[in-house]
């Protein structure tokens, strides 16, 4: 069973007046595997909080299925949201299980097991776990629990480069067999960018672009060349230019936008380098600076 | 695997209920030890070296009001961040933790009079005379093997106890520590004010010395006590419905 | 089966899916994948390289469209019977464009006389017939 999830003119302002999310309109089909793409502070936390009805939007709406998740029992048990992976009391792993398939309709005991053995998990105390075992079995509740949206925020904090392959390989083959939305917020972009259907970036509460990841990735060029050759190929082909290097009299420019094959063709004519570059790249250019205490 | 025959037969309120029950079943087992060890020494001591001249038990048994108190704060304060992160909405988290609470009140109620019943023979053996010294009780009975009242009289204390935990949590988390602080009152509220109208406590009682009463009518005692159980759960609920979390306060387990 | 060599890492900076179809087409044309050879399923594909399988499937639907792919309703994706030739055509239109006018431009920026490298040209023609 999937659900389409929409935010629609979503916004999210704190207590302390702080303005997390900023009337954002974002569509998400069932059976997406979406990228969420922000630095910190962005709001991606914040967004993923408010689907999983931890929070309340401010102003606009959270749609799940076409509905307000807010207190209805229907969907709340349709969504999961796995964060950082808490510390733990008392519970032993195989408490957390056993309670996570008690109020879980979907859970998947034997696909739990599965994954014990795949992480590699003990059935000890949950603080007696290190902090990569934990952060895998948080993310082992998201999987096994199956459901229709599955939210990642960050929570491979401690899990070394192996496991979270692992656990990207799981994300994708279990997806395959179950198809459900799972939607991924990590800085390490490059690992998972494969996996990626759609890419959202969100940057200072507002979304910056939300887009299939190969026509962003296609957005990105490179051109390289002789300086004034670089400059006046940019703006011939209306290309905005998010930062430039230069070295002698040749600079490189990382440029956003459509190029044409007629430009490319023009590129070539005038001895310029056009060159890919990666979603980790893009997105780093394409979100601004930590402001320095600036008043919002 | 067919999951939706699962969610039909899937109440949530139900399963809060019995995953918090599950877990206060052992917190009952430790405070069983706990009451056990104190009639114990409290016989053997008073036996040994002081004199009886009536129950010891009445005077230990009501520590367990306010390990109820505990367990209400600890239910909401330990379990919400949990429950709502494992997809369960406020309102039926709140129905639930209440539900087991009074599972556990009616529980605790049974073991506590059972331990007047003990004592009876206990001193029954001992040649001890089985009597309420009543030096700072009054209760609504007046005979220690008045078990039904006795049992009556305890679980309501138990529940509005439970009942004061949770409020006081569920006004610190919606308000937080400032405007929460004011519902602590209430929650204290009912807490006393339950003692107060049972003549149960030491501050039920002292209250009542204060102000010059003597011991309460059954009738009124209960019907006081039902309306603060009923008002501070319905607070309680309202205030719950409201809580947000913060995302790093979510987690999975305890 | 047949599955052609395994691509042994994905550029992460273009496109995926067109990374997709040209290691396949070279494949097909190296030999590796053969005319009606059966090609892993779009699901098998996604799971072996880490994939979102929509990207994979965009990737063969191009190889589909430019003919050097079939679907097999129920079985699966196989190669074209003609799909060397299609490729080698291909190759052949592009060449000329995508390699030898550069190559002549890049001459003429250095400064190399183009009947030097003609030349060089006929030379390295006699040797490959020895």
């Amino acid at each position: 069973m999937t659900l389409d999830l929409e935010l629609r003119g979503t916004s999210l302002r704190y207590d302390d007046g702080t303005e997390a999310l900023r009337g954002i309109d974002l569509a998400v089909p069932a059976g997406t595997i979406l990228g969420l793409l922000g630095r910190n502070g962005a709001g991606k936390s914040s967004l993923m909080s408010l689907v999983a009805s931890l929070h309340r939007p401010t102003g606009g709406q959270v749609l799940v299925g076409g509905r307000e998740p807010w207190e209805r029992p229907d969907l709340t048990a349709q969504v999961a949201l796995i964060g950082e992976a808490a510390e733990g009391g008392t519970w032993k792993v195989r408490d957390a299980l056993t309670s996570a398939g008690y109020l879980r309709p979907t859970w998947d005991p034997s696909y739990a097991d599965r994954l014990l053995d795949l992480f590699e998990i003990p059935n000890v105390k949950i603080s007696n776990l290190s902090r990569g075992k934990r952060a895998a079995l948080a993310c082992l509740v998201g999987l096994a629990g199956r459901t229709p949206i599955t939210m990642y925020d960050e929570p491979y904090l401690g899990m070394d480069a192996p496991t979270r392959y692992a656990f990207y390989d799981e994300v994708l083959s279990d997806y395959m067999v179950h198809p459900r939305t799972v939607i991924i917020s990590t800085h390490h972009i490059d690992e998972v960018a494969s996996l990626f259907g759609q890419v959202a970036i969100i940057d200072a509460g507002r979304l910056v672009t939300y887009d299939d990841t190969d026509n962003l990735r296609s957005r990105g060029v490179e051109v390289t060349g002789p300086t004034s050759a670089v400059d006046d190929f940019t703006s011939a082909a209306g290309l905005r230019v998010l930062t430039t290097r230069r070295l002698g009299g040749t600079k490189a420019a990382v440029t956003y936008g459509e190029l044409t094959e007629a430009a490319r063709r023009r590129a070539a004519d005038a001895g310029l380098e056009l060159g890919p570059i990666s979603l980790q790249d893009l997105f780093v250019h394409l979100s601004t600076p930590q402001p320095e205490e600036a008043a919002l | 695997m067919s999951t939706t025959a699962h969610t039909t037969s899937h109440r949530p309120s139900l399963r809060a209920a019995g995953g918090i029950g599950a877990d206060l079943a052992f917190y009952a087992l430790v405070w069983v030890g706990v009451g056990v060890a104190l009639l114990t020494i409290n016989l053997v001591a008073n036996g040994v070296w002081g004199e009886i001249d009536g129950s010891v038990w009445d005077g230990t048994a009501s520590i367990f009001q306010y390990a109820m108190l505990g367990g209400g704060v600890m239910v909401v304060a330990g379990y919400l961040p949990v429950y709502l992160t494992h997809g369960i909405t406020r309102r039926d988290f709140t129905t639930g933790a209440t539900i087991a609470l009074v599972g556990l009140a009616a529980v605790a109620a049974l073991a506590t009079t059972a331990g007047y019943l003990v004592e009876s023979i206990v001193f029954d053996v001992a040649d001890w005379p089985h009597v309420l010294t009543g030096e700072h009780e009054m209760h609504i009975y007046d005979r220690p093997d008045q078990y039904g009242l006795i049992a009556v009289e305890l679980f309501s204390l138990y529940v509005t106890h439970a009942i004061a935990g949770m409020l006081i949590v569920a006004a610190l988390f919606r308000l937080g520590w400032v405007f929460g602080s004011v519902f602590f009152l209430a929650g204290v509220g009912v807490a006393v004010g339950s003692e107060v109208a049972l003549a149960s406590g030491a501050a039920g009682v002292l209250v009542r010395e204060w102000l010059g009463l003597g011991p309460p009518p059954v009738g009124v005692g209960l019907l006081i006590t039902a309306a603060l159980a009923v008002a501070g759960a319905l607070l309680t609920r309202m205030l719950l419905t409201g809580v947000v979390v913060e995302t790093k306060d979510a987690a999975l387990w305890r | 089966m047949n599955q052609g060599t395994p691509v042994a890492t994905l550029d992460g900076r273009s496109p995926i899916y067109r990374q997709i179809a040209e290691q396949i087409s070279a494949d097909i044309l190296s030999g590796a994948l053969e005319p009606d050879a059966q090609v892993m399923s779009t699901n098998q594909f996604a799971a072996h390289f880490r994939i979102n399988p929509a990207t994979v499937a965009k990737g063969f639907q191009q190889l589909v469209d430019d003919g050097l792919l079939y679907k097999k309703r129920g079985i699966g994706m196989f190669v074209s019977p003609d799909a060397p030739q299609r490729l080698r055509a291909r190759h052949r239109e592009r060449f000329m464009a995508d390699v030898v006018d550069p190559m002549i431009a890049e001459a003429h920026l250095i400064g190399i006389d183009l009947d030097d490298v003609v030349d060089r040209i006929h030379r390295r023609r006699q040797d490959d017939h020895r």
